[in-house]
């Protein structure tokens, strides 16, 4: 029989069955390997250690204000990012997905600066000019991410999909 | 079966979140606070760090309502944007010194808490000579390869979900995970 470690379905069986994770018939298949294979022997007791080791580490408790933060930089965006909150919305919903993050800045650039010509005196002092651009940089940024976010949640379909296949899982 | 109700309950939640039910928000945290703060605080070993990429991470969650769909499991795609977040995180931090003491004590000065309720002084340093030897074996580990040990030890996450939140194949990622088992066991054999 060849050695369970050459391929990684073996391998992934061996950790399953060292962490207790596999299911009866996998178990069994695993175990009669054991019984001829001294190397995956070794391999599964050194790692039933291993993993007795690593729940030595307790991460503890997370803080009792972590809530109270985070609901404040909540608040905190929502009172600052209407416009950029609505524009994510339109562009996710009517863009393809590639082309979102280039129109997002595209749009906010545009916005900015027909907000600019149109609303700034050309007297207004620099400092003002480069707090408003800061602002609006860090939404375009702020909206890159939430698009990325959602890229990803897209990109999860298929994986969720091979996920309800039984024959994928262990 | 419990896994199917869970990703019910989450995806109804989110669902909720996007009408803008701040409650279901708050239960959402509630179920995935802790697992995600302990995610991190064990890829970047630093308590402060940790519970601020955490937030980033549930913030993140919270733009994203108004055009969240229920296409995945709730928990993969939070731990997927956590796992980005880390690895940047890692990655900018490379060569710097951000890590706390591994004798630092945990938030308020409590001290860590012992299996035994009156460990000896002597079972003591033991358990922090084991505990240290632990964190040392995970932080010398590749970043992504961390990632998924923990994922797979701590979250009880499968390899499907696995793979999903690193975005890798399932096969890629069991070859992972036995790399990252063989460095661990080549660190650790010696305990007992």
């Amino acid at each position: 029989m060849r050695c369970l470690m050459q391929n990684d379905e073996g391998a992934g069986l061996l950790l399953s069955y060292a962490n207790n994770k596999l299911g009866a018939t996998a178990s069994t298949f695993v175990e009669g390997h054991l019984r001829i294979c001294p190397d995956c022997n070794r391999t599964v007791e050194e790692q039933k250690r291993v993993w007795h080791a690593l729940e030595t580490w307790d991460a503890g408790e997370v803080s009792s204000d972590f809530d109270r933060r985070l609901y404040a930089r909540v608040d905190a965006e929502s009172a600052r990012g209407g416009f950029a909150r609505w524009t994510s919305g339109m562009i996710a919903r009517w863009t393809p997905v590639p082309w979102r993050p280039a129109l997002a800045t595209a749009a906010l650039c545009a916005t900015l600066a027909g907000g600019l010509l149109i609303q700034l005196p050309a007297s207004r002092p620099m400092a003002v000019q480069d707090s408003v651009a800061k602002t609006e940089r860090v939404d375009v940024e702020q909206l890159d991410r939430t698009l990325q976010d959602l890229q990803m949640l897209k990109e999860l379909n298929p994986s969720l999909q091979a996920e309800a296949n039984p024959g994928s899982s262990i | 079966m419990e896994a199917v109700a869970s990703l019910e309950r989450d995806a109804q939640l989110m669902l909720r979140v996007r009408e803008g039910d701040t409650l279901s928000f708050g239960l959402l945290l509630e179920r995935h606070r802790g697992p995600v703060v302990n995610f991190m605080y064990r890829m970047v070993q630093n308590r402060g760090v940790a519970e601020e990429l955490a937030q980033e991470a549930f913030l993140r969650v919270y733009r994203s309502r108004t055009t969240y769909e229920p296409t995945a499991k709730f928990t993969t795609w939070l731990f997927r944007i956590s796992t980005h977040l880390a690895l940047n995180w890692i990655r900018d931090q490379k060569g710097e010194k951000g890590k706390e003491s591994l004798d630092d004590t945990f938030p308020g000065g409590a001290a860590r808490q012992f299996s035994d309720r009156c460990p000896t002084v002597e079972q003591r340093l033991v358990f922090e000579a084991k505990l240290q030897e632990v964190r040392r074996a995970i932080e010398l580990l590749p970043a992504k390869q961390r990632a998924a040990v923990l994922m797979h030890k701590y979250e009880d996450m499968d390899y499907t979900q696995i793979a999903a939140a690193l975005n890798s194949s399932e096969s890629a990622i069991k070859s992972l995970l036995f790399r990252a088992y063989e460095a661990l066991r080549a660190r650790l054999a010696h305990f007992s």
